[in-house]
C-alpha cells in the first residue's frame, strides 16, 4: 500500500475513533516501531487512545501535506469541505502541536462558525495532556478565551458594557464571606451555578485554571503553563480577590510538593502582589490584613527551606517575600500619611520626616532579623550548597535594602 | 541532607577544543533530506531555522557554502499579502519569521528583494495602544514580539514607523522585582525573555531604565558548577541559555562577572565530535539551533576562530557596522 493511502486511511481510523469516543481524555504514541498485524495501530480504551509509533508518521505526513497543499491552493490540491478541515487539522496538532497554521485554520474555523470554541477548548486540553509546554496551544487557547469573552459579552443584553470581563464577574465578586474552601476544586464555594447570561464561561475558566496545573504537575518549572494560568486569572477572571484567594488556597500544598518548582512559586508572588494592590478593598471587604498574608508566607517559605535544604527556589522566593514586606512598609507608612485617622492614632503626631525614618527604621529591623535568623539556622548547615545559598541571600538582601536607601 | 545541584557532568572524554569545520559541514549537510519527518515537522519554524544555519555559517567564514538564490526565493514565496513573512510555504505570516527572513536578507545584503514598506506596515500593524505587539494577527502578546518588531525596523532602519517610547514602557512593565523581564507584565523573569527585554531597549537606546547591578546579580546565579548556565533557577544548564545569558550580560556590561573559561569548557563540551555541531548538553543530540547558540557563546567569549557577534542582533558584528546600525551598550 502506497504511504498516501495509508495515511488516508489512518485519518479515517482516527476520525472514527473520535466519533465513538467524543470523551477521549488522553492520547499517547506507543513504542511498536513496525506494523506487527493487520489491525488498526489505534487502540482505544477507557477514553484513552494509544496510536502505534510506526503510524504516527504516516498519519501526520499525510494530514499535512493535504492541508498543505490545500492551505497554497496549489493545482492538484484536493477540494476539502470544513469538516475535512477539522479533522486534518487534528491531527495535525495531535502530532505536532506547535504548528501553528493549523490552530489558525481552526481559528477561521471558529468565526466562520463551522467549529466550536468549546470543542476546540476539549482539544487543545487533550493535547496539553500529551505535550504540556506547547507554546501555541496555550496560544490558542487565549484566543479562543478572548472569543469566549466577547461573544458573551456581545450576549449579554447592555451596550453599556465596558470591556473584557469586569462585569461578567459582578456576581460571585459580591461573596461576603472569604472563610469558605476557596478551591476553585470544589466550585460550590463559589456559587457558580451557570447563570442563564453567561451560561459556560466561569466554568471554562476554572476548567482551565486547573488545566494549567494539571500542565504544571507534567511538566516541572512549565513557564508556559504558569504564564497562561496569570494570564487566565488577570483576563479572564479579572483578578477578583475571591479568585486570587482561591489560587493562594491551592497552590500552597502544590508549592510545598514542588519545592523546586520557581514557577509555582513565582505565581504565588503574582498572587501576593495582586492582593497587595488591592489591599484596602482586601481589609474593607474581608478584614484582611495583607501584611499578615505576607509574614505567613515568610514563616511556610522559613519552614519548607528548614524542611528541605539546598533549593534555590526557595531563597528566591524568600527574596520576594523580604523585598514585598520592606515595599509593604512603606505602602503602610504612604497610608499613614494620607490617611493619618486611618488607624494609627497614636502615630499622629509624627510628622513626615519623622515617619520617613520610622519606615527605615522597621526596615532596618527586618533585615537584622532576617540576617540574624540566617545565619543562626541555614549557615550552620552542614550542607555546602545550603550554606551557599544561604550566604547568597544575605547578600542580596543587603545590597537591596542599600539600593532603597539610595 | 540536601539535594545535589541539578547540573551535569562534564565527562572526561568531552572535547576540549572547537571542531569547527565539522560544524561547517553539519550545517551545510542539514536539510538535504527534505522527506526526513523530523524535516517535516519542523518546517512550522523553517525560517527561523534557515536563519540558524545561515547565521552560524557566516560566523564560521562560511556562508558562501549555502545557495543564496534559492534562499532568496524561498523568502519572497513566504511573504504575504499583508507583508507579514511566514516560516515557510503557505504557513501563515508571524513576527517571529518576519525578523528571522529579514535577519537573513540582511546577512545577504538583500533586503530589497522583497516589500520592505509592507514589511513596516505589518510590523507597524501590530502594535496596540499599551505600546506591546501581537505576533501576528490573532494577538498573542510577548516581549519576545517587542523584540522581534524592534529589530526588524532597525534592520531595515524604519525604527520611526512605530511608537517606540509607548513600546518601552510596555517593555519596563514586564520588569520584575529580580531586575529580570518576563512574557507579559506579572510574569516569571526568564532568561530569554530577559534577552530580548534588554536587546529591545539597546536597539532605541533606553538600557538606562535597567538596573544592571540587579539584573546582574540574577544573570550570574545561572551560572552551575559545570560552567554552564540555565534559564531559571532550578533548571539544567543549556547551551542556548549560554548564549540569552551572556548576551544579555555582554549588553548591559557584567559580561565580566561570569567564569568565562567554565563556561567555555561546558560550551565545547556540547560539541558532537561524530556529527558535527552543538546540542543543548554534553551528550544529547546535536541541532542548528544550538549550534548556533554554541557558536555565538563562543564567539563573547573571544573566541578568534569565529567572527565577533553583536549580541543584540546575533549576528556578525560586521553585518550590524556594514548597515550603519549603532549600538550604545552599558
Amino acid at each position: 500500500m502506497s504511504s498516501d493511502s495509508r495515511g488516508c486511511r489512518l485519518l479515517s481510523d482516527l476520525n472514527s475513533v473520535f466519533r465513538k469516543d467524543p470523551e477521549i481524555d488522553e492520547y499517547d504514541f506507543l513504542p511498536v516501531l513496525e506494523p506487527k498485524h493487520n489491525r488498526s495501530p489505534l487502540i482505544l480504551q477507557d477514553h484513552k487512545l494509544g496510536l502505534e509509533m510506526w503510524s504516527v508518521k504516516i498519519l501526520h505526513h499525510y494530514a499535512y501535506n493535504t492541508l498543505m497543499t490545500w492551505r497554497m491552493k496549489e493545482v492538484n490540491a484536493k477540494f476539502l469541505g470544513q469538516l475535512d478541515l477539522i479533522c486534518l487539522t487534528r491531527a495535525i496538532v495531535l502530532v505536532n502541536p506547535d504548528c501553528s497554521t493549523a490552530w489558525n485554520i481552526r481559528k477561521e474555523l471558529i468565526e466562520s462558525g463551522d467549529l466550536s470554541v468549546a470543542d476546540d477548548l476539549k482539544l487543545g486540553a487533550l493535547v496539553l495532556g500529551k505535550h504540556p509546554k506547547s507554546p501555541e496551544t496555550f496560544s490558542h487557547r487565549k484566543w479562543l478565551f478572548t472569543t469566549l469573552v466577547d461573544s458573551c459579552l456581545a450576549n449579554s443584553s447592555g451596550s453599556t458594557v465596558s470591556n473584557s470581563s469586569v462585569n461578567m464577574y459582578n456576581n460571585f465578586v459580591n461573596m461576603d464571606a472569604i472563610d469558605v474552601n476557596l478551591d476553585p476544586n470544589v466550585q460550590n464555594g463559589f456559587n457558580v451555578e451557570p447563570s442563564s447570561k453567561q451560561p459556560d464561561f466561569q466554568e471554562h475558566a476554572f476548567k482551565e485554571l486547573r488545566n494549567c496545573q494539571k500542565a504544571s504537575d507534567k511538566y516541572p518549572s512549565n513557564y508556559n503553563a504558569w504564564s497562561h494560568r496569570i494570564w487566565v486569572v488577570k483576563h479572564c477572571l479579572n483578578c477578583s480577590l475571591q479568585v486570587l484567594f482561591g489560587e493562594l488556597h491551592t497552590t500552597e500544598n502544590w508549592v510545598s510538593k514542588h519545592i523546586s518548582d520557581h514557577s509555582g512559586f513565582h505565581y504565588r508572588q503574582f498572587l501576593l502582589t495582586s492582593l497587595q494592590k488591592q489591599s484596602i478593598d482586601l481589609k474593607e471587604q474581608f478584614s484582611v490584613c495583607y501584611k499578615n498574608l505576607i509574614q505567613k508566607e515568610l514563616a511556610t517559605t522559613i519552614d519548607l527551606i528548614k524542611c528541605y535544604e539546598g533549593h534555590e527556589a526557595l531563597w528566591y522566593h524568600r527574596r520576594y517575600i523580604f523585598q514585598n514586606l520592606c515595599q509593604s512598609y512603606s505602602a503602610g507608612t504612604l497610608l499613614e500619611l494620607f490617611h493619618p485617622q486611618h488607624e494609627y492614632e497614636d502615630d499622629i503626631v509624627l510628622n513626615i520626616s519623622q515617619k520617613k525614618t520610622k519606615l527605615e527604621n522597621e526596615r532596618q529591623v527586618l533585615l537584622l532579623k532576617e540576617i540574624d535568623t540566617v545565619t543562626k539556622s541555614d549557615l550552620t548547615s552542614k550542607d555546602k550548597f545550603h550554606k551557599t545559598l544561604a550566604q547568597k541571600y544575605i547578600d542580596w538582601i543587603q545590597k537591596f535594602s542599600r539600593s532603597l536607601e539610595s | 541532607m540536601g539535594t545535589p545541584v541539578k547540573d551535569v557532568t562534564i565527562p572526561d572524554s568531552a572535547l576540549r577544543s572547537l571542531i569547527l569545520q565539522k560544524h561547517c559541514d553539519y550545517i551545510a549537510s542539514y536539510g538535504t533530506k527534505k522527506d526526513d519527518y523530523e524535516y517535516c515537522i519542523t518546517e512550522y519554524l523553517r525560517m527561523s531555522g534557515m536563519y540558524w544555519g545561515l547565521t552560524v555559517m557566516d560566523m564560521m567564514g562560511q556562508l558562501d557554502r549555502m545557495n543564496k538564490d534559492e534562499v532568496i526565493q524561498f523568502i519572497q514565496q513566504c511573504q504575504h499579502e499583508c507583508g507579514g513573512i511566514g516560516a515557510s510555504v503557505g504557513h501563515d505570516p508571524h513576527l517571529l519569521y518576519t525578523l528571522s527572513a529579514v535577519q537573513i536578507l540582511t546577512l545577504y545584503d538583500a533586503t530589497d528583494t522583497i516589500n520592505v514598506d509592507k514589511v513596516v506596515d505589518y510590523v507597524k500593524n501590530l502594535q496596540q495602544d499599551d505600546g506591546s505587539f501581537y505576533g501576528d494577527k490573532w494577538g498573542e502578546v510577548d516581549t519576545r514580539f517587542s523584540f522581534c518588531a524592534v529589530a526588524c525596523l532597525a534592520l531595515l532602519k524604519r525604527l520611526d514607523a512605530i511608537d517606540i517610547e509607548h513600546a518601552v514602557e510596555f517593555v519596563l512593565t514586564c520588569m520584575n522585582f529580580d531586575g529580570g523581564f518576563g512574557c507579559r507584565p506579572g510574569s516569571e523573569s526568564h532568561s530569554g525573555q530577559i534577552y530580548c527585554c534588554v536587546g529591545m531597549l539597546a536597539i532605541v537606546g533606553q538600557l538606562h531604565h535597567i538596573n544592571a547591578d540587579l539584573l546582574g546579580w540574577w544573570l550570574c546565579e545561572r551560572q552551575l558548577p559545570s560552567g554552564g548556565l540555565n534559564g531559571r533557577p532550578e533548571k539544567l544548564p543549556d547551551v542556548c541559555y549560554s548564549w540569552w545569558v551572556l548576551a544579555s550580560l555582554k549588553i548591559i556590561g557584567k559580561i565580566h562577572w561570569i567564569d568565562k573559561a567554565k563556561l567555555t569548557k561546558f560550551i565545547l563540551a556540547c560539541q558532537d565530535d561524530e556529527t558535527g555541531g552543538f546540542a543543548d548538553r554534553p551528550g544529547d543530540m546535536v541541532d542548528p539551533f544550538h549550534t548556533l547558540f554554541g557558536i555565538a557563546g563562543l564567539s563573547l567569549l573571544g573566541e578568534d576562530k569565529i567572527k565577533p557577534v553583536n549580541p543584540v542582533f546575533c549576528m556578525p558584528e560586521e553585518v550590524i557596522r556594514g548597515n550603519g546600525i549603532q549600538l550604545e551598550l552599558l
